[in-house]
């Protein structure tokens, strides 16, 4: 049975399309709605379907191939690998606590309530899990 | 024959026009229009009118060019199917400006689809893209069977009396005609082809049912020009009924790979670019955009491809088809038997 993966962007964001495209596909990654051996579209399809030059779509494909995630082939498109996760660093850590604290920090000047942030962490943390599925 | 061609001719492209406008919930309104526009009064009496446009445009064409016939002769046997062709784009163009006049009116109707873009990553079936060789084995293949037909003529006697004996054989028939579409249907399918490849959109999946249609069409010309050729080389004369079966089985098969087409075409979401492109639709029916690097674009009905006039190949492209439509026609009128 064939799976409905999709990948969304919003051209008026002020983040680039190239860091969308990134986000958009390792977020799919990590939860594994993309399992190793999905073959994703070719960057000019992609770059038609999304409506951006093809060549945004090969520098996101070559950021997630340096990852680990994809692996490219010339004529054929990306490949999803079986990557393992690697050990965390230290460095990992203060980066995404650095982030994070700059993340909360932002919604908190928003308005959202601390019981609300850690509510949807909780959900995010689990729904990005692959075991938890 | 000639008759048979342009009576058939009128009353196909009636069809056609009258049936494209159902498949799509009426393909002038675009693919982006809301459901609700579509069921709505308005949307029905536009459709309604258009259809009635249609029959009478239809209806009239017929009798333009049966007039014609009796006060010019046969050479105007295709009046009919001309005047059509000169009809049914405005008369589609004027009910596209209507629906586009009834979403300004009624903007609760606009589904746009904003700046948010989206694709689809898997659903993705291999399809098999084909390579030069295989876009150009049906024209070795004619080649051979000419080359063949000629020996077969020849009789060792050279080329040119070979050449010279295929034509009379085939002009004495009376059918050397075919000869003349069957070659011109194999170098447009090759032309097509070679552009396809060029084409960004040979990546999307209909673009590739198209590029496989178009070779199985290549094909069968190839087998036809193949068959007529020995036909007329070996004095076998091809009666007027096999024709008209080889025209039945060709009316019957493409109207099959039109129905097929549109079951095939449900099965894909047409690119996002080409979804919120109304603006880049000229009378809703020509696709102009500078920017975008197709050459082919998914048309609007959602099955098969149309030209982006934004590039320049389009106009050469567009002129020897219509050229060769009309050379056809032409040369069928004086030959007419």
């Amino acid at each position: 049975m064939s799976r409905s993966v999709t990948l969304q962007i919003d051209l008026s964001s002020p983040t680039p399309a190239y860091r969308q495209i990134v986000d958009g596909l390792r977020t799919l990654l990590v939860s594994g709605e993309l399992r190793p051996g999905d073959s994703l579209p070719t960057v000019r399809s992609l770059g038609l379907d999304l409506g951006v030059h093809f060549s945004t779509v090969a520098e996101a494909y070559r950021t997630l191939s340096e990852e680990g995630w994809l692996e490219l082939k010339r004529h054929h498109g990306a490949f999803v690998t079986d990557r393992r996760s690697p050990a965390p660093s230290p460095a990992a850590r203060v980066e995404f606590s650095t982030r994070l604290r700059q993340l909360i920090a932002q919604v908190r000047a928003a308005g959202l309530p601390t019981k609300d942030i850690h509510e949807e962490l909780t959900a995010s943390a689990r729904e990005l899990s692959p075991s938890a599925k | 024959m000639n008759l048979a061609i342009a009576v058939g001719a009128t009353l196909i492209l009636g069809l056609f026009y009258s049936w494209t406008s159902r498949i799509n919930g009426v393909f002038f309104f675009g693919r982006t229009v809301s459901p609700e526009l579509r069921a709505s009064a308005e949307a029905r009496a536009i459709t309604q009118q258009y259809l009635i446009s249609v029959a009478v445009s239809t209806a009239a064409a017929a009798l333009c060019g049966w007039a014609a016939v009796h006060v010019g002769g046969s050479h105007y046997i295709s009046v009919g199917p001309f005047l059509e062709c000169i009809a049914f784009p405005f008369i589609f163009a004027k009910a596209n400006h209507r629906v586009r006049a009834l979403l300004l009116a009624h903007a609760e109707w606009s589904a746009s689809t904003g700046t948010v873009r989206e694709a689809a990553l898997l659903e993705q079936p291999q399809y098999w893209v084909p390579g030069i060789g295989s876009i150009l084995l049906p024209v070795v293949a004619g080649a051979i069977g000419l080359c063949a037909a000629l020996t077969i003529t020849g009789h060792g006697a050279g080329l040119a009396s070979a050449w010279a004996r295929l034509s009379s054989s085939m002009d004495s028939q009376g059918y050397s005609t075919i000869l003349g579409l069957e070659t011109g249907m194999i170098s447009a399918s090759v032309g097509i082809l070679v552009l396809f490849r060029t084409s960004a959109r040979l990546r999307t999946r209909m673009a590739q049912y198209t590029v496989r249609a178009c070779i199985t069409l290549e094909w069968i010309a190839a087998a036809l020009l193949i068959l007529t050729l020995f036909c007329a080389a070996s004095g076998v004369a091809i009666t007027r009924t096999e024709t008209r079966a080889v025209l039945l089985v060709a009316i019957v098969g493409a109207f099959g790979l039109m129905s097929w087409n549109q079951t095939r075409a449900k099965r894909f979401v047409p690119p996002a670019v080409e979804l919120g492109a109304d603006d880049r639709w000229r009378w809703g029916l020509f696709y102009v955009d500078r920017t975008d690097p197709a050459l082919f674009i998914q048309s609007r009905c959602g099955a098969g491809y149309t030209l982006n006039y934004g590039r320049f190949a389009a106009w050469p492209i567009s002129i020897g088809v219509v050229g060769y439509l009309i050379g056809t026609l032409a040369f069928l009128g004086p030959h007419s038997h």
